[in-house]
């Protein structure tokens, strides 16, 4: 074998171990970031929201507890509260400010609960009081709740919107008893419709 | 490419790509929690209870409900113990101390309180000769504390306290700027020369209340 072949033959291995190096990187990564990033292994789903049962288990798969640690989140505790996200409305349409919707049905029982609204975008600009909590809000007599989200005032419970973009609402459910939080995928979660859109 | 060898090398891919994926998820969240706890030293919280102003709570807190303060302390006993005491004045109160790998090694709210003020005492795990029955995830009860042994070096106590109408806010406010975290000698329960060491099993158990993390309770 000529010393030309031989180089050749180097650094066409060279070649091959780089390219293996670089798609493993990137299989890696991406695999991680698809599995943490959107839903993570664990996350329960309920309608259009999604919720986690132990994200910051220490034994619990790593997907759920970076789910939010990748969005400079602390991961709610189990203990404490249950965290439900939702993005989309009951048609699956991604939520945006440029629309109104009316949050309504009953709320699983617990200790208390607090509605927030977050911008997607992280420059959307919010509007302070994006939160409401059951202290707050006006209850129809039937437990159920009403709850109008738009970017402009509405009478009744009200959640403002960031005045442009995407967002999510969370629904944070504190004190929510171990049974029912072992059966999350079985609430009834509150119906995100859409009302109209400018 | 021989087949032989298009199998070989997508094998190599796939494990490396295995070995990427295993290593950032160990990574990634100690990465993301290292810069919280400098976030958490910044404001000043290192042993220390420091008081979030309203509206300002940095972002690894959100989102706070309205009629929630918060506060935190970045709890670093190093061969002491740090106590946290906590005033309860109604309201909902809750801590959670996070991990250097994101997870809760602790939680406790007010409905599990032991009384109308809370005494935490955070140590090493090897701070005492007697801890070695007590997991990381074990409280147990000693005298008038909870105390609960750290596996790792530094955890971050998040203390939150939502009033349930907004004329409590003021009140709850003043008990909150009471909480205090603050590093002490190890209690002599932690020191193995100390007159509460246990000499055997059945002593420690009829000594030392072990209780699981309130978060393990069965029945809730």
């Amino acid at each position: 074998m000529g010393q030309a072949e031989r180089g050749r033959k180097v650094l066409s291995e060279l070649v091959r171990i780089t390219i293996a190096l670089v798609l493993s990187a990137l299989l890696g990564v991406t695999s991680l970031y698809t599995l943490s990033g959107t839903d993570g292994l664990g996350a329960v789903e309920s309608g259009v929201w999604r919720s986690w049962k132990n994200p910051a288990d220490p034994d619990s798969w790593p997907y759920a507890r970076l789910h939010f640690l990748l969005q400079d989140r602390l991961p709610p505790s189990r203990f404490l509260s249950t965290v439900f996200i939702a993005e989309s409305d009951d048609e699956g349409r991604v939520l945006s400010a440029a629309c109104v919707y009316r949050l309504t049905g009953r709320l699983p029982p617990t200790r208390w609960w607090s509605l927030n609204i977050e911008a997607v975008d992280d420059d959307a600009h919010m509007q302070s009081a994006a939160s409401l909590s059951s202290e707050d809000a006006m209850i129809l007599p039937d437990g159920s709740v009403s709850v109008a989200i738009s970017r402009l005032f509405q009478s009744g419970n009200w959640l403002p919107t960031p005045r442009e973009g995407h967002f999510r609402i969370i629904l944070s459910l504190h004190g929510i008893s171990p049974l029912l939080r072992e059966r999350l995928n079985t609430l009834t979660m509150p119906r995100i419709i859409r009302e109209g859109c400018s | 490419m021989k087949l032989r060898d298009f199998a070989f090398w997508t094998l190599v891919v796939l494990l490396g790509a295995l070995a990427v994926h295993a290593g950032l998820a160990v990574w990634l969240p100690r990465r993301i929690m290292a810069g919280l706890f400098e976030q958490a030293a910044a404001l000043g919280a290192e042993n220390t209870f420091v008081l979030l102003p309203s509206g300002k709570e940095p972002e690894f807190l959100r989102p706070l409900p309205q009629g929630t303060r918060a506060g935190l302390c970045l709890i670093r006993p190093g061969d002491q113990a740090v106590e946290i005491r906590a005033p309860l004045d109604g309201g909902y109160w809750s801590i959670a101390a996070y991990g250097p790998d994101g997870s809760v090694v602790f939680a406790l709210d007010d409905r599990h309180a032991l009384g109308r003020e809370m005494r935490m005492i955070f140590a090493h795990a090897a701070a005492g000769s007697d801890m070695t029955n007590t997991g990381l995830r074990t409280a147990t009860i000693r005298g008038d504390s909870l105390f609960i042994p750290m596996a790792t070096q530094t955890v971050l106590a998040v203390v939150k306290v939502h009033a349930p109408y907004p004329g409590m806010e003021p009140r709850l406010l003043n008990t909150l700027r009471q909480t205090q975290c603050r590093r002490i000698p190890l209690p002599a329960f932690l020191q193995g020369t100390g007159k509460q060491k246990l000499s055997s099993s059945e002593e420690r158990m009829k000594r030392t209340f072990a209780v699981p993390l309130p978060r393990e309770r069965p029945g809730q």
